[in-house]
């Protein structure tokens, strides 16, 4: 039996230290997916929470068909998504990166704007100006380290869109850091 | 130097390799971008958000065994109620055999509309539980 799955067993016999373990150890995973889905700080705050509960309810339910941290990211994912729905005025539907070309935001001289921010904040700028699917496939691809079939399975979109807007999206963000790079010379 | 596509430049990246080209400067950019975004560090988590959220499991705990209490309860008050009008019943059975001989042939569409209902909430219940909660995905 894995360590994960011993953690969960205590967790399913009532241990409630096994379970603060348990979001000591996906909480990063969890805020990072929410980060860029949720910008206000509170809700943030709430909806990993929400998070969290589920994943404690649903836990008799989880049969190790697939990591635990798939698992956590899919909860994740989705109870931001409904998030988002409900807020309908928040939402950038899925055809809308090539808005953030011409969007004044990043239009503006990025040498200007971020003159004393490093590299990587201006792109975790751009990587927030993404509509909601990009920025979770960048996400779960380069920051957790996911692979493919996991994005799918997180995300449930088919394989071929997950490829697409990861595609796109690091072709965007290439573009928008050439002319920061240019801008940056002397 | 062969050309190549900025889906072929990232696929080689993406396995570790770099690409050898004929647009070098796309290629820098591109190894530049993907070590810079592997870079990028994780949110932040607000400190004592763990206990937080353990609390709160266990205050949903608490919450449920409540419920359990309650629909024990409700149910031990349903079963009281039920055995008296049983009781009732059968000790003045001659004055009501009127009604229950106007009743008894809907007897058997009660019993199905009643495991109808059953079924549907068990199929719904389970239907949600692999859709949302637990790890099915198909």
């Amino acid at each position: 039996m894995s360590e994960e799955q011993q953690l969960v067993e205590q967790v399913l016999r009532g241990d409630m230290q096994a379970f603060r373990q348990l979001v000591k150890n996906y909480e990063k995973l969890v805020w990072t997916v929410a980060a860029r889905l949720i910008e206000q700080k509170e809700e943030r705050e709430d909806l990993c929470q929400e998070v969290f509960i589920k994943v404690y309810r649903g836990l008799p339910g989880f049969a190790f068909e697939s990591k635990l941290s798939t698992w956590i990211a899919r909860i994740t994912y989705l109870t931001a998504i409904n998030h988002l729905r409900k807020d309908k005025y928040k939402t950038v539907s899925h055809n809308q990166l090539e808005d953030l070309v011409l969007s004044p935001a990043a239009q503006d001289n990025p040498g200007e704007t971020m003159e004393k921010k490093s590299l990587q904040a201006y792109l975790n700028q751009l990587i927030d100006q993404m509509p909601p699917a990009y920025k979770t496939v960048i996400t779960l691809f380069h920051l957790q380290q996911c692979a493919y079939d996991e994005i799918v399975a997180i995300t449930g979109m088919p394989a071929g869109t997950v490829k697409v807007y990861l595609l796109r999206a690091r072709k965007l963000l290439k573009e928008k850091l050439e002319t920061f790079l240019k801008n940056e010379q002397p | 130097m062969k050309h190549l596509t900025d889906e072929e430049i990232q696929a080689l990246l993406e396995n570790g390799n770099i690409p050898e080209s004929s647009q070098p400067a796309d290629v820098e950019t591109y190894r530049l971008l993907f070590e810079s975004l592997s870079a990028l560090p994780p949110a932040e988590v607000p400190a004592g958000f763990a206990d937080q959220v353990t609390a709160e499991a266990r205050q949903y705990t608490f919450r449920k065994k409540g419920q359990w209490q309650a629909a024990f309860v409700f149910l031990l008050v349903l079963v009281i109620c039920i055995g008296s009008l049983v009781a009732l019943l059968l000790a003045y059975k001659n004055e009501f055999q009127h009604f229950f001989s106007g009743i008894t042939p809907y007897v058997p569409v009660f019993a199905a509309m009643a495991v109808i209902t059953v079924v549907f909430y068990y199929a719904d219940h389970k239907w949600f539980l692999r859709r949302y909660i637990t790890n099915h995905y198909s």
